[in-house]
């Protein structure tokens, strides 16, 4: 990369970033040469006027009260839609509980009647003639 | 990215109504971003709605790796408006000189410095520039953005935004000098 380049580069950078602009001092680049000094302010002004045509532009204030109010209604279901998802996990959880507690109740019983059922059997067998 | 920006954030991945103050905080910028690329207002209006909603939908998933939120919401706005190129060079609904007219019809107070004719024709080249170059110069000169936010959104070094904005402005000059030369 040459240095005029380099050169090039770094001013109209430098002059971009000014927060407020309109103004190139001709002046200050007398001392390059006159070829080099046309190329930058050919640059520099034409960087002047980009900045002029795409000046911001912001949405009228109707458009912007309307999307607001869009995204507020989006939001608002999004909430009553999680709440019903929180809802339903919790009745999920509730009927996974009493499944568990009813499965632990139908064992608890058989096993109770199969212990009294071995016991019988083997009183049985004690009680039983030789 | 600023602590009020982070609290804000996670606020809103929270609590969706708390969305609003990032809206807020970004929808003009994004519009403006918008306006320029497509150089309608309803087109921008319509995009930029597309922008937040998809923000809204997505908020979850986002989590800060270096890229601000800023720079986030205008890849979103890059991605829906590179559609929207696409789309409408697909379909060749709106001609270029319609597009141009739409936007010569909204003239601000502030072309006045420029004369229309220049305005229009500056405009016109400038979306005729590879998109990279339009993006560039709407962060630059539109939103206000430094190079290293720059790079932050375009996903390059600062550095590179330095020399492609060279680039930009010396394309940008020729494009001009051969319409002048056409003319």
């Amino acid at each position: 990369m040459s240095k005029h380049y380099v050169d090039l580069m770094e001013t109209l950078n430098m002059h971009a970033d000014q927060p407020t602009s309109g103004v190139i001092d001709e002046a200050e680049y007398s001392q390059m040469p006159p070829e080099q000094r046309q190329d930058l302010l050919s640059l520099l002004k034409l960087a002047e006027r980009t900045r002029e045509a795409l000046t911001p532009v912001g949405p009228s204030p109707d458009y912007r009260q309307r999307l607001a109010h869009d995204l507020t209604k989006m939001a608002e279901r999004r909430t009553s839609d999680g709440i019903r998802i929180t809802l339903r996990s919790q009745r999920t959880e509730w009927l996974r509980g009493a499944a568990i507690g009813s499965a632990v109740a139908v064992l608890g019983g058989a096993a109770y009647l199969i212990r009294t059922y071995g016991r019988a059997r083997s009183q049985r067998a004690s009680q039983a003639p030789t | 990215m600023d602590e009020r920006e982070r609290l804000l954030i996670e606020r809103a991945q929270t609590d969706p109504a708390a969305f609003a103050a990032l809206y807020d905080r970004y929808v003009d910028r994004i519009y403006n971003y918008i306006y320029h690329r497509t150089g309608n207002r309803s087109d921008a209006e319509d995009l930029t709605a597309r922008a937040f909603l998809k923000a809204f939908a997505s908020l979850e998933r986002y989590t800060f790796r270096g890229v601000p939120f800023s720079a986030w919401l205008y890849r979103i706005a890059h991605n829906l408006v590179a559609n929207w190129h696409r789309d409408r060079t697909r379909r060749q609904v709106v001609s270029l000189d319609a597009l141009v007219l739409r936007s010569e019809d909204e003239q601000r107070p502030e072309d006045v410095t420029q004369t229309r004719e220049e305005v229009r024709i500056l405009r016109d080249t400038i979306r005729q520039l590879p998109t990279q170059r339009q993006r560039l110069l709407i962060l630059k000169f539109s939103e206000g953005l430094t190079n290293r936010e720059i790079g932050q959104i375009m996903g390059r070094t600062e550095g590179a935004i330095k020399s492609l904005y060279h680039r930009t402005l010396l394309g940008l000059r020729s494009d001009l000098q051969r319409k002048e030369r056409k003319n």
